[in-house]
């Protein structure tokens, strides 16, 4: 039997005044006829996705080379669009997800946790689904060394996740006209310099759900995958020191 | 169109070879709650529809994706969702829960119990704020289990969390509620 505080939900239900669909049948075909897009089937993997984008971004030399690029990226599966405005999620508050301890966190993802052994241990952790496999976000208070950005009082947002791409992913990557990427080698691996003015990635994860890696701190970020482990460091500090943070990660525990 | 419909399961397999129709036809009948999902998040009916809409497409663009033995509508709804926080995001602000409650008793349903014919409207407006001032994730369960209507399966399923989760937030949601309605009514002299 429900318990009285379940029949005040019920009968709550049953008297909220849900607005119709404005439509009477769902009005798919014509937005499916604006965008016929048969998107060929590609696995990426997320460098080879990033190396494209980079690619991209060398060539962004006039709008004319930059619709080219988009052009024929897009053939091959990869969107890119130049937006003339940063996301308005920019500067909002910081969405990282749900707020747990370091232990939670390590337990709760299938790959090992590290944290650069400069900046000690985070101020904060944040657990999030997106992708489904789990993504750990850590952020520092700033201080002299680690300016914060804007009113955020962050100075480093670091993510980790096992970036696991859908069968058919399509991988957005939204760049501003001002935003530079570099290929950078982080270790042994390469990895993207991202600097400049705010940028958006978005991707369908394994399980269909769209992730998108936004700037957090409009701030410079240097992503790098190792061992399966998308790294995502974003600082408002130069290249060198942002290199520096991720020679020093070190695992947890 | 005379005779008997194609079931989902028929549409289902239509829809996953391409066939639009098939599709409009599957998500036909899940339209009204779709929207009432993508409301719960993004609180504005316009914004709401455009959200339904971009997530279908999403969905039929997706279908190739869809186990067969799973279940459609929550799949969808997870979809729809998905679109609607990641609308919500873009637009960068939350808003709360706006829900708006009829004046009048919902007719042509089954007679009122003599239990919810004395719930006035007053005290419906008191619990519905009970639920808004929830924290997010105790108030989705609560909204999607009970003011939605789905089942646990289709919670768990639509907001990408386990099912015992769903269970265990569901409990404490209930309990939490409880606490501020009847923290409310002790010192209440309403009748």
């Amino acid at each position: 039997m429900s318990s009285p505080m379940e029949q005040a939900l019920v009968d709550l239900a049953a008297h909220i005044d849900w607005p119709e669909p404005a439509h009477d049948t769902p009005d798919l075909s014509r937005r499916l006829a604006a965008r016929p897009v048969a998107r060929r089937s590609y696995r990426w993997i997320p460098v080879t996705a990033l190396l494209l984008v980079l690619v991209a971004s060398l060539l962004l030399s006039s709008p004319q080379a930059r619709q080219a690029v988009a052009d024929l990226l897009g053939v091959a599966g990869i969107e890119i669009t130049f937006e003339p405005d940063p996301p308005a999620v920019v500067g909002g508050e910081l969405d990282l997800g749900e707020a747990v301890t370091l232990e939670e966190a390590a337990e709760a993802v299938a790959f090992e946790l590290s944290v650069p052994g400069s900046l000690g241990l985070p101020d904060g952790v944040f657990l999030s689904d997106r992708p489904s496999s789990g993504r750990v976000t850590m952020a520092w208070e700033s201080d002299e060394a680690l300016p914060a950005s804007g009113d955020t009082g962050i100075g480093v947002v670091y993510s980790q996740f096992a970036l696991e791409l859908a069968e058919e992913a399509d991988f957005v990557k939204s760049v501003m006209p001002d935003t530079s990427v570099r290929a950078i080698e982080v270790g042994s691996a390469i990895g993207l310099w991202i600097e400049g003015a705010p940028h958006l990635i978005s991707y369908e994860d394994a399980v269909g759900n769209r992730v998108e890696e936004e700037t957090r701190l409009a701030g410079n970020v240097l992503m790098w995958e190792s061992d399966g482990v998308t790294h995502r460091l974003e600082t408002t500090l130069g290249l060198g020191p942002t290199l520096a943070l991720a020679d020093s990660l070190q695992p947890v525990g | 169109m005379e005779g008997r419909p194609l079931n989902e399961q028929d549409l289902i397999q239509n829809a996953k070879s391409g066939d639009v129709a098939a599709f409009e036809a599957l998500v036909q009948t899940h339209r009204h709650i779709a929207l009432r999902v993508a409301i719960l998040v993004v609180g504005d009916k316009t914004e709401a529809e455009d959200v339904t809409q971009e997530a279908f497409v999403k969905a039929y663009h997706a279908m190739s994706r869809f186990r067969g033995d799973a279940a459609f509508r929550p799949w969808l709804l997870r979809i729809v969702r998905n679109e609607a926080l990641n609308q919500r995001r873009r637009r960068g602000r939350q808003e709360r829960l706006s829900l708006r409650l009829a004046s009048d008793p919902v007719s042509g349903g089954a007679a009122p119990s003599p239990e919810t014919t004395v719930i006035t409207g007053v005290e419906r407006r008191t619990v519905l704020d009970a639920v808004n001032g929830l924290p997010d994730r105790y108030r989705e369960v609560v909204t999607h289990r009970y003011l939605l209507g789905l089942s646990e399966a289709e919670t768990a399923v639509t907001l990408r969390i386990p099912v015992g989760t769903v269970k265990s937030r569901t409990a404490r949601a209930l309990g939490r509620l409880e606490h501020v309605l009847t923290g409310l009514s002790g010192r209440g002299d309403d009748e």
